[in-house]
């Protein structure tokens, strides 16, 4: 069910963050297949990539100084560090193309609160894909025409996001509902780079209580997506959407449903019973929906 | 004839003050434009580099250094009438700038813009100084040759 590996598209990645020579190493891995890289200060090059199923990591004979990864952060940031201080703080960046990139230094705390990251040493490139159609088996067998609250559940890598995104723009383009994006990470919109709907709106980089409190009161959304609920906070201000008559759609880490029900952050999701359904994804594929009475329908 | 070339050669040579009171002009426009950005937008700096600063020099300046990260490739790239000085002072800013948080940013950029108007004002005296003395003395060495041949 879902999307097959055809389907998939990461969305050209175009790294103009990097120097040449490592760009041109990093794509002669297979720049369709790239799922994230791995830079670390005078180590080799890591390249994740997918390939018949199967996630690979493959060593790239390029290493870069700490001196190139800041570099490389100076033309992430559009040659203003300034203007990416927020970020710093939040450990990322997106760049231009959609790319996020995760970043590990050293934390620089003010008053108990960390404020910046510097002494950078590692950088995570992760890349945007997009595999619209991916979530159409799903809507129209169990949505159709009434939204509903849905939970995404699956490990990393295997689509959460990418099923969360195009369910969303479903929502929005077939049933022509308002949708509101918390995109806390750019993930959702890659920069612009998506199509999420045209009845969509979003809101990146603020967190969910921001997202799902101000949203509900001054964007009046019929529908709220989000990403990675984590935390008590994450799943209180979920509730309050929920209670407040808003559609959600959220996803949660893990390989199952029981994996979700076992864990201590988690488990509050399932008892406030505030979803319609829970869909478990592997490898992009819905391989189990589950209703709001955690009994097995598909 | 004689008096007309020497008098192009005379301000000619003291062209470079008025060359210099360009750049600057154009330096300190950039760093206005820098202030009002790191003010307002806060988004990145790069674009500026293809912008249009009122001279030619400083905009191939800033063209050849766009993706030029070393600050020693930089240096090449700026005129000859530039003192060794200056070019270093030149060379640190813009190494310097889009690398520090806001308050240092803002910090760099004020300091730069009072720097700025100081040195313009000076080069803009030296420029008219300069300018025509160097006009008079080719007029007044052109005449003088004439005389000496007739």
């Amino acid at each position: 069910m879902g999307c097959s590996e055809k389907n998939l598209k990461c969305v050209d990645p175009m790294l103009d963050f990097l120097p040449q020579n490592i760009k041109s190493a990093v794509f002669a891995v297979g720049e369709d297949n790239l799922r994230e890289i791995r830079i670390r200060a005078n180590r080799k090059i890591i390249a994740v990539y997918y390939s018949d199923g199967e996630i690979i990591k493959k060593e790239i004979e390029n290493t870069v100084s700490g001196n190139q990864i800041e570099n490389m952060i100076l033309k992430l940031s559009d040659y203003s560090f300034a203007s990416i201080e927020n970020n710093l703080k939040m450990g990322f960046i997106t760049s231009s193309q959609g790319e996020r990139v995760g970043i590990a230094g050293e934390c620089v705390v003010k008053d108990g609160k960390i404020v910046s990251i510097k002494n950078i040493t590692s950088l995570c490139v992760r890349f945007p894909h997009c595999a619209v159609g991916c979530s159409n088996f799903f809507f129209d067998k169990f949505i159709v025409d009434a939204p509903k609250n849905c939970l995404i559940i699956s490990p990393p890598f295997h689509g959460k996001t990418t099923f969360a995104r195009d369910l969303g723009r479903n929502y929005c383009d077939k049933l022509a509902l308002n949708v509101l994006y918390l995109d806390e990470r750019d993930e959702f919109s890659g920069g612009g780079v998506f199509d999420l709907g045209k009845n969509s709106d979003v809101l990146r980089y603020c967190d969910k209580p921001f997202g799902f409190i101000n949203g509900v009161r001054v964007l009046n959304p019929e529908v709220i997506i989000c990403d990675e609920l984590m935390t008590d906070s994450d799943v209180r201000s979920l509730s309050f959407a929920a209670n407040s008559g808003v559609k959600v759609i959220a996803t949660a880490h893990g390989r199952d449903l029981s994996e979700i029900l076992n864990k201590e952050d988690t488990k509050n999701l399932i008892k406030l019973k505030v979803f319609d359904y829970y869909v478990v994804l592997a490898d992009f594929k819905v391989v189990q929906v589950c209703d709001g009475n955690l009994k097995k329908v598909c | 004839m004689i008096t007309a070339l020497s008098t192009l050669i005379g301000k000619r040579f003291t062209n470079k003050y008025k060359d210099k009171y360009e750049f600057y002009k154009a330096y300190e426009k950039f760093n206005s434009t820098a202030i009002r950005n790191l003010n307002f937008r806060n988004g990145g700096i790069r674009g500026f580099y293809k912008d249009d600063f009122g001279n030619k020099n400083f905009n191939d300046f800033l063209g050849e250094i766009i993706d030029e990260i070393d600050s020693e490739a930089k240096i090449k790239f700026l005129p000859n009438y530039l003192t060794e000085r200056e070019k270093n002072e030149i060379v640190d800013y813009f190494t310097s700038i889009g690398r520090q948080n806001f308050n240092a940013e803002m910090d760099l950029l004020e300091r730069t813009r009072v720097f700025l108007d100081e040195k313009i004002k000076e080069l803009k005296e030296q420029s008219r100084r300069y300018s025509s003395l160097g006009a008079k003395l080719g007029f007044t060495i052109g005449m003088t040759t004439m005389i000496i041949i007739l």
